[in-house]
């Protein structure tokens, strides 16, 4: 993977570099959107939102950086956010807490069960597992103490395991 | 590919396009250039109130005079040869305007007097000759801003590799780690002194011999974009996205350069002079200023145009600057009052371009 170079021509001016960049990173920002969400359609709003984002700051990107963990930061605390918005919607509507959505890709059941998760401990676990980020990176990510996030990771692990049970 | 990557990839690619102004109708181009002289002449009427004003002007409206583009690249104005990359795709342009493909890479350099092109693809450095064929590869993970540097007996390749920096002999041999965090943008040869190169690292720009030995250490302030050398060493310029800091050949600052409210976006040095080429972007608009290093406040601006310039390359004997104008689609040759444009350059060079490795070779 050239992301460097890629990077380098779209800050100058080249749509196809600019594409080859979106075409390598659109899979893992969508999948961790929707993971995080468990709504393919705000997934899909989140990860546009982050590659917007991403060329309004092209001329000042440090291409010394690799570019996934900057993308992954805006996706995951935008789908952190737009979890918890409406899980408060939810609450003043319902009086209650929502059911969790629907199993994220029906028939895996790790994935149904990282959906049940809090937003807080899904977006580490996703971070964790599903991008294989160490938890060093997703403390960096999230701005999160270290062990705040091996916390939330044990205690993830330790409700999906209760909920395969 | 999914229905939604695609919804999506068309969002952002009309934002990268508004900010990047959408490209002209080919069909237009003499209606572009008026609007880019209109655009022109409001960005330097305070200037032209005055007859050094007048001047610069007259300058703009010269450069401007893009409405007669030769609709394709019929010779390379101020001879050598340009390294171009368009796409995946890299080319050579002879000086008659013949391209030749040497294939699909991802970033190229000449090596010093245009015998060899270091190349590089995804896990490989290649070294080519100009009909490209492969004289050698070194597989490395994820190679790019190959440079090279040396005597014609003698050179080093200095690369990034998976963000580290590394030098190899221009014959694939005694390939080494140089700096594990020096990567990134292209180092800068330093033309006075033997296999000695500038680059960033640590929020420093370093000056280190390829043995490994560090001659000066200089800690910098702005996140450097690109380094560039003036050919007798006496200078070395930090590109930034918001000015360029010149130091001395022993790492002092000589000089800041910044124009308010811009984006400062490339430049290089004329070969054998002090004069640093300036591309900067302002309020949708793109200007391309001359700057004598020895002179301060001596500024000159040579081309100003609606939306945004490329890569900008100068002539191998320094007489000619080319601009990639990409929202006009064309490439504009400016030596001293003149200029030169030609147009159509997407269809000529499919994927947007690139100076790569630019205009070979000075001194060869």
């Amino acid at each position: 993977m050239a992301e460097r170079a890629w990077i380098r021509g779209a800050q100058q001016g080249s749509v196809a570099d600019l594409e080859r960049l979106f075409r390598e990173h659109w899979p893992r920002a969508y999948r961790a959107a929707r993971l995080v969400t468990g709504d393919a359609a705000a997934a899909e709003d989140i990860a546009q939102e982050a590659f917007l984002a991403a060329v309004r700051n092209l001329d000042r990107f440090d291409r010394r950086r690799p570019f996934a963990p900057w993308l992954h930061r805006i996706v995951v605390n935008r789908a952190i956010d737009w979890t918890r918005a409406r899980r408060l919607r939810a609450e003043v509507e319902l009086g209650e807490w929502v059911p969790a959505p629907p199993a994220v890709e029906p028939g895996d059941g790790t994935l149904a069960r990282i959906a049940e998760l809090p937003p807080e401990h899904r977006a580490v676990v996703v971070l964790r597992y599903v991008l294989e980020y160490t938890p060093g990176e997703i403390a960096e990510l999230l701005d999160l103490p270290r062990g705040t996030v091996n916390s939330r990771l044990r205690r993830g692990l330790d409700r999906m395991k209760d909920g395969s049970e | 590919m999914t229905e939604a990557e695609d919804r999506v990839w068309e969002v952002v690619r009309r934002a990268y396009e508004e900010r990047t102004p959408a490209p002209a109708p080919r069909r237009v181009n003499a209606r572009l250039a008026v609007a880019a002289l209109v655009i022109a002449a409001g960005a330097v009427v305070a200037a032209a109130l005055s007859p050094p004003g007048h001047a610069v002007f007259e300058r703009v409206r010269k450069a401007v005079g893009v409405e007669h583009a030769a609709p394709a690249l019929f010779s390379l104005p101020g001879g050598g040869r340009l390294l171009v990359r368009s796409g995946d795709q890299v080319s050579i342009v002879e000086p008659d305007g013949a391209k030749r493909a040497l294939g699909t890479y991802t970033d190229a350099a000449w090596s010093p007097h245009g015998l060899y092109i270091a190349a590089t693809k995804a896990n490989e450095l290649v070294a080519l000759d100009p009909e490209g064929n492969v004289r050698w590869t070194l597989a490395r993970r994820d190679p790019s801003s190959p440079t090279w540097s040396g005597t014609r007996t003698d050179t080093r390749i200095a690369y990034d590799s998976n963000g580290a920096l590394r030098v190899v002999a221009g014959d694939g041999t005694g390939d080494r780690l140089l700096d594990r965090y020096g990567g990134g943008d292209p180092p800068a040869w330093d033309p006075a002194r033997h296999f000695t190169l500038a680059y960033y690292s640590g929020g420093a720009i370093l000056l280190r011999e390829v043995t490994g030995k560090i001659l000066w250490r200089r800690a910098i302030s702005v996140l450097p974009t690109s380094l560039a050398w003036s050919s007798d060493g006496r200078y070395l310029a930090v590109f930034s996205a918001t000015r360029i800091v010149v130091l001395d050949g022993s790492g002092h600052v000589r000089r800041t350069i910044s124009m308010l409210g811009a984006t400062l976006l490339t430049g290089a040095f004329a070969p054998g002079t002090h004069r640093l080429a300036v591309s900067v972007r302002l309020h949708g608009r793109s200007e391309l200023h001359v700057v004598d290093v020895d002179r301060p406040g001596r500024g000159r601006l040579e081309l100003a145009g609606p939306g945004a310039f490329g890569d900008v390359a100068w002539s191998p004997a320094g007489t000619t600057l080319l601009v990639n104008w990409l929202t006009a689609n064309q490439w504009v040759f400016v030596t001293g009052t003149h200029a030169h444009a030609v147009g159509n350059i997407r269809a000529q060079f499919p994927g947007g371009t690139m100076f790569a490795g630019g205009w070979c070779c000075p001194g060869s």
